[in-house]
């Protein structure tokens, strides 16, 4: 069981895939600063980060994490409905370790995708 | 009467004066000089009345001649003042420069761009009164103006921003070439400059806009979709055949919905032409073989046997990876959804300087005189519609246009009730897009 923890401000976002990842120990932030403190605090071993988000955005929130070096090595992975190659382009150099769009990828393979980067 | 004739004309003329003189001479008696003189006098009127006429016509053709110059005259004076009127209201800057790069010709519309007035600019050298953004252009523009011989639509342009006299900064669009003359003189430049500050703000503004828009849009269908899925998986709890079948038209309906946000996003990037391809190595078996992958449970869904024909596993082309990907995607989905039952094979051809990527489907057709539609924006065949009402007209859009930025050839052939072939014809190296700014070519 990993712990992971869910960066995004729509709850219903996050329930869905707390539901989808329901196998792990799953903390959830509704807000860039939010994460940014239990990132600290909980030392996950997964971040899913959304990008639009009110107060710090995901994109910054990536950047602050990426330089602390004591969350510089925990996998991030961008999850949001920005389609715009720009903001994947930004992500990857930042250090994400991938980029999917919600509306693309459902709970399961969400899930899917998770173990991958696990190496479960 | 041409003037061989008439000075033939003349010559006879001073022979005959010339001849009857000596003629005169050596005869001389008053009888005959008195012949002699009547002779002169009907010879002399008739010289008069031709010389009269002769002049009369020289006197015509040299009015006619004044007319017309006069006329020339005119015009040219109505060019230059219109020449005039441009140069002083146009909002672009106008701007000459000597072989010095000194200016020598300053417009108001360059007067309002750099802040600067005429009698201050004019005879000062351009690099040190214009205030270029250096990083933006290896060259900057006064070096630039006297290397390009060409101000036509193809003529090279650079974006730019320039800091004002006051010390604001302009963002500037620049058109240029240098002036050679045929007497040998030094040559000049002109350079005609716009400032494009308000539409690059437009375009942010509208880039910013799609992306929430996109933003806005596919959360809430992402979060249909997500929990529609998860209801399937019966996560919360087993469902009857009635709940699921409508579980089925939920999602099936929300991921319509979700590709048809997609594609007008696409579109939309297209048409403002935001869609810049990355053009590397692609391996264009890699290419068909995953695409044929992610397509064959529709294709099975469909009863369709979808087959691939590839020789040259090792093929390479310059291409954008993930464009590419998406045009053969969008063709080999459109090619499943119209073959209710048959085949659907593509084919990668070799042809030395270009590839040909072949689609071909046993499915409903286009009639033929629907055909040179299919490609436009939002265009579906009668037999399409008729068979789906559901589609949107815009993957083949997307497909083609794609297809054509990456300097190719898209062509389809079809025969109701036979099938449909669709042929995309591309060059294996890509040349520079006219899409990438002066610098890219350049550093390209």
């Amino acid at each position: 069981m990993a712990k992971i923890l869910i960066i995004d401000d729509e709850e219903p976002i996050l329930n869905m895939y707390k539901e989808s990842l329901s196998q792990h120990q799953v903390l959830t932030a509704k807000n860039g600063q939010e994460g940014l403190d239990m990132a600290e605090k909980e030392a996950p071993d997964l971040i899913l980060l959304d990008i639009i988000m009110p107060e710090v955005n995901g994109l910054d929130v990536l950047a602050k994490l990426k330089g602390n070096k004591d969350t510089a090595f925990l996998p991030i992975v961008i999850l949001t409905n920005l389609p715009e190659e720009a903001s994947k382009e930004k992500a990857t150099q930042l250090g994400a370790t991938d980029y999917l769009v919600k509306a693309e990828n459902e709970p399961d393979k969400l899930a899917e995708k998770v173990k991958e980067i696990l190496g479960e | 009467m041409n003037d061989k004739i008439r000075q033939i004309f003349e010559s006879a003329i001073w022979i005959i004066i010339i001849g009857a003189t000596l003629y005169v001479v050596t005869q001389f008696s008053w009888d005959k000089a008195q012949q002699f003189l009547t002779y002169i006098l009907v010879f002399g009127t008739l010289v008069s009345v031709y010389f009269y006429l002769s002049n009369r016509s020289l006197f015509a053709d040299s009015k006619k001649k004044t007319k017309e110059l006069l006329g020339k005259q005119k015009e040219l004076k109505s060019r230059q003042k219109t020449i005039d009127l441009i140069f002083e209201n146009s909002d672009d800057g106008i701007m000459i420069l000597d072989h010095e790069k000194r200016i020598e010709t300053f417009s108001p519309g360059m007067e309002k761009i750099t802040g600067y007035d005429k009698d201050e600019a004019i005879g000062r050298l351009a690099k040190s009164l214009l205030k270029f953004h250096a990083e933006k252009n290896t060259s900057l523009l006064p070096d630039l103006m006297f290397t390009s011989t060409k101000l036509k639509k193809e003529s090279p342009y650079i974006n730019n921003s320039i800091l004002s006299k006051e010390g604001k900064q302009t963002n500037i669009e620049a058109s240029y070439t240098m002036i050679q003359n045929a007497s040998g003189n030094k040559p000049k430049a002109l350079a005609v400059m716009r400032d494009v500050t308000y539409e690059q703000a437009l375009v942010e503004r509208d880039k910013e806009f799609i992306a929430v828009t996109s933003h806005q849009l596919n959360t809430p269908l992402s979060i249909i979709r997500g929990y529609s899925a998860l209801l399937l998986k019966e996560k919360a709890g087993k469902l009857n055949a009635k709940q699921r079948e409508y579980l089925v038209q939920i999602k099936e309906s929300v991921l319509k919905m979700i590709d048809l946000t997609n594609n007008l996003l696409s579109i939309s990037r297209i048409e403002q032409d935001k869609i810049k391809l990355k053009i590397g190595d692609v391996n264009l078996c890699e290419i068909a073989t995953n695409v044929a992958k992610e397509m064959q449970s529709k294709a099975k869904e469909n009863n369709v046997k979808l087959s691939c024909k590839i020789k040259d596993k090792n093929l390479i082309i310059q291409a954008d990876q993930e464009r590419l990907s998406q045009a053969l995607s969008n063709i080999i989905d459109n090619a499943i959804k119209y073959t209710p039952k048959g085949s659907v094979t593509g084919e990668i051809i070799d042809n030395k300087a270009t590839v040909a990527i072949i689609i071909k489907d046993t499915g409903i057709g286009i009639p033929k005189d629907e055909l040179e539609k299919i490609g436009e924006k939002f265009y579906r065949s009668q037999n399409a519609i008729d068979q789906d009402n559901q589609g949107t007209g815009l993957g083949v859009f997307i497909a083609k246009t794609i297809v054509e930025k990456h300097a190719g050839l898209f062509e389809v052939e079809s025969k109701v009730g036979k099938g449909t072939t669709v042929k995309i014809t591309l060059p294996k190296n890509q040349p520079i897009t006219d899409t990438l700014t002066f610098k890219e070519k350049q550093d390209g």
